[in-house]
């Protein structure tokens, strides 16, 4: 077995290019699927950690840059608007503050697990994933980036760079919340975030997401349209639909965990509480639409 | 608290320091000049014929020493079994042959098929994957009450059924408890799993054999709870070593749970192989292999039946109970639906007539055996349930109809065997209601419903019998052992003491507690007092710890052989002070002649027994050393009473424990800081068991659960903060410190807590339920809800 850690993403590019190895970033996924104790499967591992350009998180006009190998902790931490307060609560729940400390945001993205607590945080503020190669760069909408169950649109000589939160989606405020055994160290039954706006009371943008109980976290596009121009104190009446398009979008499975039926009510239960912890999230703002970056 | 560090002081634990600093020394960190590894190819299959197994490949694999598999096992025996329990009918019990790597079948996931050998860890590994092994699956035995059907398939070929017997207790009072069921006016029903559980101790378990050529001695390290039963079992029973030839280690020893009480496979493999191999042969189980090969815990599916008249006064329990053995019987799990079960259905109430049906079945599932209260989780849960759904039937207050059937005079001889000693099971309910705030609840209920909660009360009682156990009398009930305890008691010549004691701990706090008792006795610091366990070349045999008996069975032995030494002490003292030995008196480190000044100090005392120069050598040997062994006249009885209040998430269905009270009659407290941490201890596992733990296979006998990913653990947020209360204590009448063991109490008390107390949540909420299984998960509390 051998292990590259290059310090720049030239050579970490080359390495792709030319002997496929497998990437390791915080290597929680990595470590916890391999077979052996202290023996990742696959012959080559290409340690990106030690790429500067891969860490950090920077505001700039455009939005947030968020770098691949930027760990749980590090977005707990970070100073960002109430509009990225779903993300923030998700990388707190993330296995443990072991776990967070090492574990990267875009290893939970690429690993796509269906459970995976970064993505409903991540579809609601509309991420872009950025990826590399020798040959490419490309810019991919998350909602596509993650195809199914443990695959992705990334090609074998790409890594992801950044994940891009657009400054048009830093507005208002957000909310996560998801269900497991208990609070710490598991994997979701189901999870939910949704970010909001309000103007004088009245919602003027949606945005919600559920996980762990689809192959690949959905966004509820149709709710959140019907949200628009409704009273943030309302939004409870529409429970119904709400369950309307879960039941048509959502396809819940029944496991050790918990059965189809319980998911597919709580996912209800966690979009209605996120909607209304965003929804006083919002309404406190200034009437200013949020801040950008 | 006694200024002198002795009985009832609250000492911080001195082997925390060496645990806290990473100084501990624990099996794994033996490593032994030349060893070598062993990586267990085990069975991915639950049930299977083996058709073959070609080791050619992996024998000629780098670094490999030697692939074993049954057949150099031939001449060995099987593990045996501890217990034989004889059925209702009088016959003994279905037992399998159990050997040491899987002969001609594969009967759980989990089972050593063959064994590598090799100089690393990783050739051993990798050789093993070169195994090739040709299987033919058989159809598995997983749900119980198909394993009994006609004509079902049998985990043993070579049995008669699946049945391993089919126990009834107490079977002169069938009859009776049938009629009294039939004419009572109120009959209470409830179906109940006490479901699976896997004990996880942090430490997985470690051996490690030696064999030494130049006098045919052996030496097993091994993470156990009694190291000389393993000797008598593995010696005598598989491998056929004698005792002088064979010594076991077990040092320090990161939790056991029960778990680490059983012989093992493993231990018995790294051994025979250390011989055959001629080096020094280690395995340490990964925490997946744990999960597959530890001994489990619980498994029982009951139904019980409390009738009772319109006070609700009980008249008789029957109850009705599928046992799972799991593929093979482990070292006592006979005794623990039995012995360990049936004979706690009185709990703490006169109920005059009971009748407790057990069948234990063989399943192609891991061994089960006794983990953390063995036998008494499982008839405390089904007890403290059924009482709590017949308050609930014939509307009398939960508290109430407990206090109405409550044992009031000791001694208690119980329909199911027992004589109970002492208790004050009112004046603790007393204190619990007080501890508990009881009054309060309402006004917490009120101000959890304004934050869209359900909140629940549930109280219950439990008893345990500890201080396992009066030797002759489990020897009449099956066991193959005896189960007094050892201690020596060696004061060296400056006057410090070294005690050997055949107790084991694995996490208690010996080292802290039993140096307090003999500081009490003597009156000298606890520090000049050392403990020695854990090895069968330094301590007399002895029957290790389990069942909370270290401080009733080995505390006592320790007691005795202390007051050996200073009944030889002041024979010495009243040579030395020119008095006879009836006028000395021993207090706090000096012997006096009673009604004078004249004392002579402890350490000259002991120096005069070592350099005997002034000294009665006609009448006393020199040296200061005795010997005790304990056997128990009965059990002890440690009871309480628990309360505890949820908050249900309505819409998820998710429980949070908000408090917890636990009010305990230990008897004669010797540490009161160890005994709360005990109780907390036990208490997170109780919760984890009540809201978080299952162990689950599939219809193919895979077990769903093989890792921490899908096997939920408690955690620190997941409990809350304790109330506990250990003033309420009667102290043992018939043990030398009046103890009753504390170190299962908390787990046997808190499951049917936490679920009354969830039930009542619900009903409260106008919700029509009496039961959910444990654990009580989000998705299972919601399902209950909707109906
Ligand atoms: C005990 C434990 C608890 C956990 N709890 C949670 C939880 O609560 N919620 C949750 O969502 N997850 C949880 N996880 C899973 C895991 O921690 C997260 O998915 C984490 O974000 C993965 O990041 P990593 O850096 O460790 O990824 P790694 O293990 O290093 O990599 C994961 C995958 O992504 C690939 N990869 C990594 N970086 C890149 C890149 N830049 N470009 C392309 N591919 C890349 C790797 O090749 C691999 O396939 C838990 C894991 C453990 C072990």
């Amino acid at each position: 077995m051998s292990y590259h850690r290059p310090q720049d993403l030239a050579s970490a590019y080359h390495l792709l290019a030319e002997r496929a190895p497998r990437l390791l970033a915080g290597g929680t996924d990595v470590y916890a699927s391999s077979e052996g104790p202290g023996r990742p499967d696959g012959a080559e591992l290409l340690d990106i950690t030690a790429i500067r350009a891969l860490h950090g998180i920077c505001p700039s006009p455009q939005g947030w840059r968020i770098g691949a190998a930027t760990t749980w902790a590090e977005v707990a931490g970070a100073d960002l608007p109430p509009a990225l307060d779903a993300l923030k609560q998700a990388a707190r729940e993330i296995g443990s503050p072991q776990i967070q400390n090492r574990a990267t945001v875009a290893g939970n993205l690429c690993n796509a697990s269906p459970a995976a607590d970064g993505v409903p945080p991540l579809l609601v503020l509309d991420a872009m994933v950025e990826t590399g190669s020798l040959r490419r760069a490309r810019m991919i909408p998350l909602r596509k980036f993650v195809t199914g169950p443990r695959t992705t649109a990334l090609r074998t000589d790409e890594m992801v760079i950044a994940v891009h939160v657009p400054a048009s989606a830093g507005k208002g405020a957000s909310a996560f919340e998801k269900i497991g055994a208990r609070r710490h160290m598991v994997i979701s039954i189901a999870m939910a975030a949704a970010r909001m706006v309000t103007r004088q009371g009245q919602i003027t943008e949606a945005a919600i997401s559920v996980g762990a109980c689809s192959p690949v976290a959905r966004r509820l596009t149709a709710f959140e349209k019907m949200l628009k121009g409704t009273a943030a104190t309302r939004i409870a009446d529409l429970r119904p639909h709400l369950e309307q398009e879960l039941a048509e979008c959502l396809s819940p499975i029944d496991d050790l965990r918990a059965d189809a039926a319980y998911r597919a009510h709580v996912a209800g239960a966690l979009v209605l509480r996120c909607l209304a912890r965003a929804a006083s999230g919002a309404t406190s703002q200034p009437e200013s639409e949020g801040e950008g970056p | 608290m006694p200024a002198d560090g002795g009985i009832g002081a609250s000492t911080r634990r001195r082997e925390d320091v060496r645990f806290l600093t990473g100084q501990g020394r624990y099996t794994d960190d033996i490593n032994i000049h030349n060893q070598a590894h062993v990586f267990f190819l085990r069975s991915d299959m639950a049930h299977g014929r083996i058709n073959g197994i070609d080791i050619s490949a992996a024998e000629k694999m780098p670094g490999v020493l030697k692939v074993f598999t049954a057949a150099d096992f031939a001449e060995v025996g099987g593990i045996p079994c501890g217990w034989q329990v004889t059925d209702r009918f009088g016959e003994p019990m279905q037992e399998p042959k159990h050997p040491v790597l899987a002969e001609g079948f594969v009967r759980h996931v989990g089972e050593p098929i063959a064994a590598v050998v090799a100089d690393t860890l990783q050739q051993a590994r990798d050789a093993a994957e070169a195994i090739e092994v040709d299987i033919e699956a058989l159809p598995a035995v997983v749900d119980m009450a198909a394993a009994l059907e006609d004509g079902a398939q049998k985990v043993h070929e070579d049995l008669k059924s699946n049945l391993c017997y089919d126990w009834g207790f107490v079977e002169e009072n069938r009859d009776a408890v049938d009629e009294a069921i039939r004419k009572a006016p109120h009959v209470t029903t409830l179906e109940l799993v006490n479901q699976r559980l896997v004990a996880n101790p942090v430490e997985p378990r470690v051996a490690i054999g030696v064999h030494d050529r130049a006098d045919d001695e052996y030496t097993l390290y091994t993470t156990s709870q009694n190291p000389h039963v393993i000797r008598l079992l593995m010696g005598a029973f598989v491998l056929g070593i004698p005792e002088h030839k064979l010594r076991v280690v077990s040092p320090d020893v990161g939790g056991g749970f029960g778990t680490k009480i059983f012989h093992y496979q493993e231990e018995a493999f790294c051994t025979f192989a250390a011989k055959v191999v001629n080096r020094p042969v280690k395995w340490r189980a990964s925490r997946s292999e744990a999960f597959m090969s530890d001994a489990q815990g619980r498994d029982h599916v009951t139904k019980i039946e409390l009738a009772l008249d319109e006070e609700g006064h009980f008249l008789a329990i029957r109850t009705s109970t599928l046992a799972n053995m799991g593929a093979y019987l482990s070292t006592f799990a006979p005794s623990v639906p039995t012995w360990l079960h049936g004979t706690l259905m009185a709990g703490n109430y006169r109920t005059p007539l009971i009748y407790v049906n057990v069948r234990a079945v063989f399943t192609n599932t891991v061994p089960v055996d006794a983990y953390r209260g063995a036998g008494r989780p499982e008839a405390t849960f089904q007890l403290e349930r059924v009482i709590d759904k017949a308050a609930r039937e014939l509307g009398i207050d939960p508290v109430e109809i407990r206090r109405r059937n409550f044992i009031t005079e000791f001694p208690y001889e119980t329909p199911v065997a027992l004589t109970y000693d002492t208790g004050d099971y009112h004046a603790t309910m007393d204190k619990l209601m007080e501890l508990a705030d009881r009054d309060g609840f309402e006004a917490r209920a009120a101000e959890s419903k304004k934050r869209g909660r359900l909140r629940g009360f549930g109280v219950n009682c439990y008893i345990e019998a500890c201080g396992i156990a009066p030797s002759n009398l489990v020897g009449q009930l099956g066991a193959r052992a005896g189960l007094y305890e050892s201690a020596t008691v060696r004061v060296n010549a400056t006057g410090s003491v070294t005690v050997m004691t055949g107790s084991h701990s694995h996490g208690q706090g010996h080292e802290t507690a039993f140096p307090q008792v003999i500081a009490s006795m003597i009156g000298i610091d606890p520090s000049q007092v050392e403990i020695v366990h854990g090895d069968t070349a330094r301590v007399p045999m002895g029957m290790g710890t389990y069942g909370s008996r270290s401080l009733a069975v080995g505390g006592s032995a320790m007691v005795r052989a202390a007051e050996k030494v200073i009944d030889k002490a002041r024979k010495i003292a009243a040579h030395l002070l020119e008095a006879s030995a009836e006028d000395i008196e021993l207090k706090e480190g000096r012997f006096t002649v009673k009604g004078t000044d004249k004392s002579v100090a402890w350490g000259d005392v002991t120096l005069a027994a070592y350099v005997p120069h002034n000294y009665p050598l006609e009448d006393l040997e020199p040296g200061l050393e005795e010997t005790a062994f304990y056997d128990p006249a009965n059990f002890t009885y440690p009871a309480g009473a628990y309360a505890c209040e949820v908050e249900v998430d309505p819409e998820t269905g998710k429980v949070t424990v908000e408090r917890f009270a636990a009010v305990d009659d230990f008897g004669t407290i010797v540490n009161p800081m160890i005994v709360d941490g005990q109780v907390h201890g036990g208490l997170g596992q109780g919760i984890g068991q009540a809201l978080l733990e299952g162990c689950v296979y599939d219809d193919e006998g895979q077990l769903l659960t093989a890792s921490y990913m899908d096997y939920a653990m408690p955690r620190a947020d997941d409990l809350p903060f304790y109330s506990v209360d250990h003033s309420c204590a009667t102290p043992c009448t018939h043990n030398p410190l009046g103890v009753k063991g504390c170190g299962e109490a908390g787990c046997i008390g808190s499951p049917p807590t936490i679920v009354n107390a969830v039930v009542d949540a619900l009903q409260r909420a106008g919700h029509d339920v009496t039961h959910i299984d444990m654990p009580l998960t989000p998705s299972r509390v919601w399902a209950a809800m909707q109906g």
